[in-house]
């Protein structure tokens, strides 16, 4: 009842106009982000981010989280009218939605992925609400060890589910641990990995680093290409859904957004991994899996309410531990910081009205996208006939002038050039960038952690098996760095077997 | 052996001895607890293992054959970019926010993507409004106004 009670209040929070307004802002700052190839939802919420420093704390997350969920609507747009994902999570969208739209059922497509992604979005807020309740009383006895252990957990889970080398992977998140490093010791002050220039001993920024890696490396990599691809077209009439499409889709709608919200849950996976998981899956259970490939609206809805309820599953550790799960929540983790909101196990407790103002705008935007989704789709499709040629360098721009605002030094944007070109050879290489954003964010908690677990145990490392919470996180770090090993000799096992 | 897992190595090699280098006047340890260095030399020693790993790992996998060439206009597009941009921090703080946007935009959408003229002019100047309006007239952040004064 309290939790209840709590929300009521949330929702008054969420209500209100000015916080309605960047609510708006940010879902269709989101939709639009996720409808343009080459520009991701966390590109979109760095961006903001110097935006976002002028207003209240509250507004300022409801209009990042906004951009979050968003762009997995937005997403849907490209992949289905243009056969290319608007961002990662989409990948599995575009192999059933193109299909169907050139089958002349995008407009159906599109509606089934809308009101999909609304029902798995709001029922996950409800699991959200739960979850984090029952996490974040459990989460109140973990300390400096746990923390720590936490915090490796997220990377190694996050490098092991990148999709990449898992060596490459952990590689990538020691570099961007040791961005994190660079500055003043917290404990002693002194000036630590600057080499002497003086912009560097306050830090490196979270914010050159993100727009450099999320967005000028994006850039650089999409201007290779030169092709202006033309959009299926679509009109407003071919939007509404059949009833037998309904039928289909309601069981794949439920089970896909169950299994997304459990898999969001975990650390370093998110949306994209849900989306395949349950793909999958739906192929598993579906009646007609010869269908998929080639416009199985079935598939299409299931991976859908996946990335939306992975979104809502991804805020989970995030409220109660502190704990980012993805690039996504590690820029809202950074926005948390930068508006001077410790994250952690006693935000619920110390910050009600903004935890439950932000899970109540959630509800709200979930309902502006579907009521945006559903007639406007064909307006959010014309913006893809804007030839990205004429979108690239106004990215640049702005994204060099978002990072001059974030701390009114130049300094900030030779940065932010740095980490674009960075950013770039990463994509070319194979390697993911958002372990390392992911890393920079847990770089100062799980250093502060290590040492004050160490200068509790007077240097023994018995601190973190001695404890069942920390023990237990142990063993699952260890399982987690052993799978990949594990998994390769499985299948050359498997190879001689068959031999 | 693997090129790609040979530069990836090399690559974490340096950064590891650059960070040993960032570190090595700090102490390890204080007689509070770690120190200064501490987190530092054991993020080094991470990427040096996980070098030495890959390199282990790139000898045992067969080089990679020949795929297709490289899309050189491509290349040279992004790497035009790059130089654009770069012209265009330095050109920041000289000739201001708006002027260097409008010559970085002519540049990047007249000589490298070679768009038509009309639409690019549309494009230079709803993205110079647009950053104007939103970061110097709504923000009231004072972007660099240079030796044009705007």
């Amino acid at each position: 009842m309290e939790s209840i009670s709590m929300l009521a209040h949330g929702f008054v929070v969420a209500l209100e106009p000015s916080n309605l307004l960047f609510i708006f802002v940010g879902v269709l700052v989101g939709q639009v982000i996720g409808a343009l190839p080459g520009v991701g939802p966390s590109l979109g919420m760095v961006l903001l981010l110097p935006i976002s420093f002028g207003m209240p704390p509250a507004t300022a997350l409801m209009m990042l989280s906004g951009i979050m969920y968003g762009a997995m609507y937005g997403g849907t747009l490209t992949s289905v009218l243009i056969n290319m994902p608007g961002e990662s999570s989409s990948v599995m969208t575009t192999v059933e939605g193109y299909p169907l739209a050139r089958q002349g059922r995008g407009g159906a497509a599109l509606s089934i992925a809308a009101i999909g992604s609304f029902i798995a979005g709001t029922l996950s807020l409800f699991a959200l609400i739960f979850a984090a309740l029952a996490l974040g009383k459990f989460a109140l006895i973990f300390s400096a060890p746990e923390y720590f252990l936490l915090a490796v957990l997220g990377i190694v889970m996050s490098a092991s589910l990148s999709g990449t080398s898992v060596l490459k992977s952990l590689g990538v998140a020691a570099f961007g641990l040791a961005i994190g490093l660079v500055g003043s010791d917290p404990i002693f002050g002194t000036p630590r990995l600057t080499f002497g220039v003086p912009q560097l001993f306050e830090g490196i920024d979270f914010i050159p680093v993100a727009i450099g890696v999320f967005g000028l490396a994006e850039v650089l990599v999409s201007l290779e290409r030169s092709v202006d691809i033309a959009p299926l077209r679509m009109r407003l009439r071919e939007m509404w859904p059949t009833w037998a499409d309904w039928r289909e889709t309601r069981v794949p709608i439920a089970r896909g957004g169950a299994l997304g919200f459990f898999l969001g849950v975990l650390p370093g996976v998110g949306p994209t991994t849900a989306t395949f998981v349950a793909y999958a899956l739906e192929k598993r259970f579906s009646k007609h899996p010869e269908r998929f490939g080639h416009g199985a609206i079935d598939g299409l809805a299931s991976c859908e309410s996946a990335n939306n309820s992975a979104v809502s599953g991804g805020l989970v550790p995030m409220l109660t531990f502190g704990i980012p799960s993805t690039g996504m929540t590690a820029v809202l983790l950074a926005a948390f910081t930068l508006h001077n909101i410790q994250p952690g196990p006693t935000l619920m407790q110390n910050q009600p009205m903004l935890v439950w103002g932000l899970i109540a705008s959630m509800f709200v935007g979930n309902f502006i996208l579907l009521l945006f989704n559903l007639p406007l789709a064909p307006l959010f499709a014309s913006l893809l006939r804007v030839p990205y040629a004429y979108l690239a360098p106004a990215i640049l721009v702005l994204s060099l002038v978002g990072a001059y605002a974030s701390t009114l030094n130049i300094f900030s944007v030779w940065l932010t050039l740095l980490f674009g070109v960075v950013g770039y050879l990463m994509i070319k290489g194979g390697l993911p960038r958002p372990t390392l954003i992911l890393a920079l964010v847990l770089a100062p908690i799980l250093e502060a952690s290590l040492r004050q677990s160490l200068i509790l145990s007077q240097g023994s490392l018995n601190i973190f098996i001695n404890r069942p919470a920390s023990a237990v996180l142990v063993v699952l770090v260890v399982v987690v760095l052993s799978m990949p090993a594990f998994q390769h000799l499985m299948s050359r096992r498997n190879r001689v077997v068959s031999a | 052996m693997h090129r790609g897992e040979a530069l990836t190595s090399l690559f974490f090699l340096v950064l590891a001895a650059a960070i040993v280098a960032g570190v090595w006047q700090l102490e390890f340890w204080t007689s509070y607890g770690p120190g200064p260095a501490f987190a530092a030399y054991l993020v080094a020693a991470v990427l040096a293992i996980i070098a030495v790993l890959l390199l282990l790992q790139g000898r045992q996998q067969r080089a990679v054959e020949a795929g297709a060439a490289a899309d050189l206009g491509g290349l040279l597009r992004a790497g035009s970019a790059v130089l654009a941009t770069v012209g265009f921090v330095l050109a920041l703080p000289t000739l201001g926010f708006i002027a260097a946007t409008v010559i970085f935009m002519a540049v990047m959408l007249l000589a490298i993507q070679r768009r038509p003229l009309l639409p690019s002019l549309l494009a230079i100047a709803v993205t110079t409004g647009v950053a104007y309006g939103v970061f110097v007239l709504w923000l009231a952040i004072p972007l660099p106004r240079g030796i044009v004064g705007i």
